[in-house]
């Protein structure tokens, strides 16, 4: 009873995280087709969606674990993995209240690191693996994606000099949609799997599945529906940060940034080394602005998105070990409830905070700078309205 | 100091990293400059008076580009349905 008690617990946090995971990677497939007009916001969020849940079911060998080789497989327990579940959710509510692309893979693991240090110290983490399987593709994906987009935008632009702009924006757009297909169920097919690897996990080791048992299909539909609707809700404020905030996409870009990421992230897969969507998505759009005449690009909303990428594994792991310090003081069972219920009400809080300046499918994809322009307007106004009503509630 | 070690340690595949990214920047540039040659030539093939060699350069290229594009999303399709 008690063991199941902490099982649905980690059941339903996993969940949480899928969902998160949803809304924080839609704009790695979609921010370029919306950017450039190629698809309306909400039809594109909507396709992607669709082929996220399609992804999901289109293969079901899953890994062994998300941490498989960076932990100690023997030493993680069920409150290990809740606790690193939550650590990666808070990182990712807060990256996203703040328009920030990180990886979402990256805040599992850091989140999990972080609980199992917290739990068995230091020898329970297999550094090397963290290197290699996490900080050296987290170094080198960006600057693939950079360079090969670069080159890839530049020699497009040269060759439709001479073409008309109706049939060329025409032309490019209707292959970003192909190739945002692409993304969108290769998406679905990575990442939903790590949720399900997760919860299959927490299965395995609460005795309920064997050691070498399939995936259940109503964790497969679970997370499948969990990644779908995150995706479907649409982390509005990151697509505007990939759409608009890193350059000014032309469909030419668009195109040549989304080609890229699709075969970029293909190839590692194929080559048995999975990179992180956002890193890659992230740096091939930007290689579509430095392949442009002005090479416009604004490297200081790059450089904040570096610099988050840099805080991601250290960040979500503080809160996997703060998360799992609390369980522990209060007790596993009673202090998974505290935890998840100080995630909710993080996650509540940085909701309201955002609907002060809210980001929808309606502003998207307005002009860098003048929604935040349009805010300031909004608070002189009621600025230099103030002080009236105040003059008005002092007579009465 | 830490990146110099990784880097001389082996935990960093360097010629598995430099397959990635010959492989990426092939099929990449390869598609994109297909498609804009595909693109250029439906815009030659729209404009009046086009001399017919022209038209017949501009079909061949569309096919190519076409069956290019298609073999790269059925490639895509058939790694992530069987990996």
């Amino acid at each position: 009873m008690h063991n199941s008690f902490l099982l649905v617990l980690v059941v339903l946090i996993a969940v949480g995280f899928d969902f998160t995971n949803g809304f924080h990677d839609t704009a790695n497939s979609v921010a370029p087709t919306i950017a450039t007009g190629a698809m309306k916001p909400r039809t594109a969020v909507l396709m992607s969606s669709t082929l996220n849940i399609v992804g999901a079911f289109l293969s079901l060998k899953v890994a062994a674990t998300i941490a498989s080789g960076i932990v100690s497989q023997s030493d993680i327990i069920l409150p290990v993995v809740f606790a690193g579940l939550t650590g990666a959710i808070i990182w990712n509510v807060a990256t996203w209240y703040l328009g920030i692309p990180s990886s979402s893979s990256h805040a599992l693991i850091g989140g999990v690191v972080g609980a199992m240090l917290a739990h068995a110290g230091g020898h329970a983490v297999e550094w090397g693996g963290l290197v290699s399987k996490v900080l050296a593709p987290a170094t080198a994906s960006p600057i693939f994606a950079l360079v090969i987009a670069t080159v890839a935008t530049t020699l497009s632009r040269r060759l439709t000099q001479k073409s008309d702009n109706t049939t060329k924006s025409w032309g490019m757009r209707t292959g970003q949609i192909g190739s945002s297909a692409l993304l969108s169920i290769a998406h679905g097919t990575n990442d939903a799997q790590k949720t399900m690897g997760i919860v299959t996990l927490a299965l395995v080791a609460n005795g309920t599945l064997g050691d070498n048992a399939a995936t259940p299909k109503w964790v497969v539909v679970m997370c499948g529906v969990g990644i779908g609707l995150g995706t479907y809700l649409g982390g509005w404020r990151i697509i505007r940060t990939m759409g608009q905030g890193f350059t000014k996409l032309s469909p030419t870009q668009g195109f040549a940034s989304q080609v890229t990421s699709s075969v970029v992230i293909l190839s590692s897969s194929h080559f048995g080394m999975p990179l992180s969507t956002t890193h890659v998505a992230a740096g091939s759009i930007l290689g579509s602005g430095v392949g442009t005449k002005k090479r416009s690009v604004r490297w200081a909303v790059a450089g904040r998105v570096a610099i988050a990428w840099l805080l991601t594994l250290p960040a979500a792991a503080a809160c996997g070990a703060l998360s799992f310090l609390i369980e522990r003081l209060v007790g596993f069972s009673f202090g998974q409830v505290v935890t998840g219920l100080l995630t909710i009400a993080f996650c509540a809080v940085i909701f309201k905070l955002s609907r002060r300046d809210r980001i929808s499918a309606e502003n998207v994809n307005d002009e860098w700078g003048g929604h935040t322009e349009a805010l300031e307007h909004a608070k002189t106004n009621e600025t230099v309205t103030r002080p009236t009503a105040t003059t008005t509630e002092v007579k009465a | 100091m830490s990146v110099v070690i990784a880097a001389s340690s082996g935990l960093i595949k360097w010629g598995l990293m430099g397959k990635i990214f010959v492989l990426s920047a092939g099929i990449s540039i390869g598609l994109v400059v297909l498609f804009t040659l595909a693109v250029n030539s439906l815009s030659a093939w729209r404009r009046v008076g086009a001399a017919a060699l022209s038209r017949a350069l501009s079909a061949t290229v569309v096919v190519v580009t076409s069956v290019a594009i298609a073999g790269t999303l059925v490639w895509g399709l058939y790694f992530i349905v069987h990996k």
